[in-house]
């Protein structure tokens, strides 16, 4: 006669545990393995999926009162952030929750447009494909905003490692066009309190 | 009796171009807005981003004169909101206590119901909307999370999760 064995609540609780250890090692090897493949897909799927943001208003600039006319609506791409020195050439979006960050670069929508001669906030992860080499960044780089109604230059002035609530660290000028770069430091899984920030201002050279 | 009718509609003219006249400009409530109000010793006032946000909204779109007034007396039924609610420390809102964020919520969904400027509050997060109905901007705080993309790590760990599921009810299929 077939014996049916019992489903314990032990060998159960084995299996979780084999379970869970397996999904750790195997997250781990994958990330760190394949994490340019997963991009590369992850981008595709993006680039899809966001369509309606890749076709952004048209976005008017008043040169003479550095203002913007018409914004680009909250989760547009309107632009590009390009770093030459670390070959950086990344999609801009306005905006900067979550969905938005998991795009590219997320412009924080409490600071002002590049132009404007406010301070600029500009937000990236720190994985690979977003603001992982940010903090190789040196003095005197140059950064490029290129956005739909021109192109922006900047010379990066200093770098620094802040806790996330000095706020003091992430001023809002409003005539001061200061450009604020920053991604959690130092890299790895899970919550960090720092933050790498660059601080760039008008190239005029 | 002419002339005592000719006195009151006078005053009742007076009292209504005096209502005319102190109708809050969108420049006078920006001023409210963005004040630097004492509550219990602490001096409250929003973000500097904030205060961005609410320029770029008035620069773009026009708030009535009446919708300006009912959201600045939203705006002082919050601070005596806040007040009366004897906290003194306002750095961190998903640290008030939960009665006086519901206020606050409240006081949002009002001028949200009564007023041209549409917002919700959700999960701690305000979310301000053009008149179109699509995001204007959602309000969060200046620095952001900006660890490494846990969607990626979650999507794959959702795949395991559920191979993992699969087996383990196959296994107690055979078994059982």
């Amino acid at each position: 006669m077939h014996k049916k064995h019992k489903f314990s609540k032990k060998v159960f609780a084995t299996y979780v545990a084999i379970s869970f250890l397996f999904v750790s090692v195997f997250i781990v090897c994958v990330y760190f393995g394949f994490n340019k493949t997963i991009k590369r897909y992850t981008n595709l799927i993006n680039t899809v999926a966001i369509k309606r943001s890749e076709e952004a208003r048209e976005i008017s600039f008043d040169k003479v009162n550095k203002k913007l006319e018409v914004m680009p609506a909250y989760g547009d791409k309107y632009g590009n952030v390009i770093i030459d020195s670390i070959q950086l050439n990344l999609p801009l979006y306005y905006g900067d929750n979550e969905e938005i960050l998991s795009y590219g670069i997320g412009h924080y929508a409490g600071s002002y447009f590049p132009g404007e001669g406010g301070s600029i906030i500009l937000a990236g992860h720190n994985d690979p494909g977003y603001f992982e080499r940010l903090s190789e960044v040196k003095e005197g780089d140059k950064i490029t905003l290129d956005v739909s109604y021109g192109k922006f230059s900047y010379k990066v002035q200093s770098t620094k490692i802040v806790n996330e609530n000095d706020l003091d660290s992430f001023p809002i000028s409003e005539d001061r066009e200061l450009l604020i770069l920053y991604t959690c430091y130092p890299k790895g899984i899970g919550h960090k309190t720092e933050r790498f920030v660059v601080y760039a201002e008008g190239d005029e050279s | 009796m002419k002339k005592i009718m000719m006195t009151l509609f006078t005053i009742v003219l007076l009292f209504v171009c005096s209502a005319n006249v102190s109708a809050m400009s969108e420049s006078d409530l920006y001023a409210k807005l963005t004040a630097t109000y004492n509550i219990n010793g602490y001096n409250f006032t929003i973000s500097a981003g904030d205060k961005v946000l609410a320029k770029k909204y008035l620069d773009a779109y026009e708030v009535s004169s009446k919708d300006a007034d009912y959201i600045a007396g939203k705006i002082d039924e919050a601070v005596s909101a806040m007040r009366n609610s004897g906290v003194n420390d306002f750095s961190d809102f998903s640290k008030l206590p939960k009665s006086l964020k519901d206020t606050l919520r409240k006081l949002v969904e009002d001028i949200a119901a009564n007023t041209s400027v549409k917002a919700t509050v959700k999960k701690g997060k305000v979310v301000i909307f053009n008149p179109d109905g699509t995001v204007f901007a959602e309000i969060t705080k200046t620095v952001k999370n900006t660890g490494m993309n846990m969607s990626i790590i979650a999507s794959l760990a959702l795949v395991v999760v559920i191979a993992g599921a699969i087996i383990l009810i196959k296994n107690a299929k055979v078994n059982a």
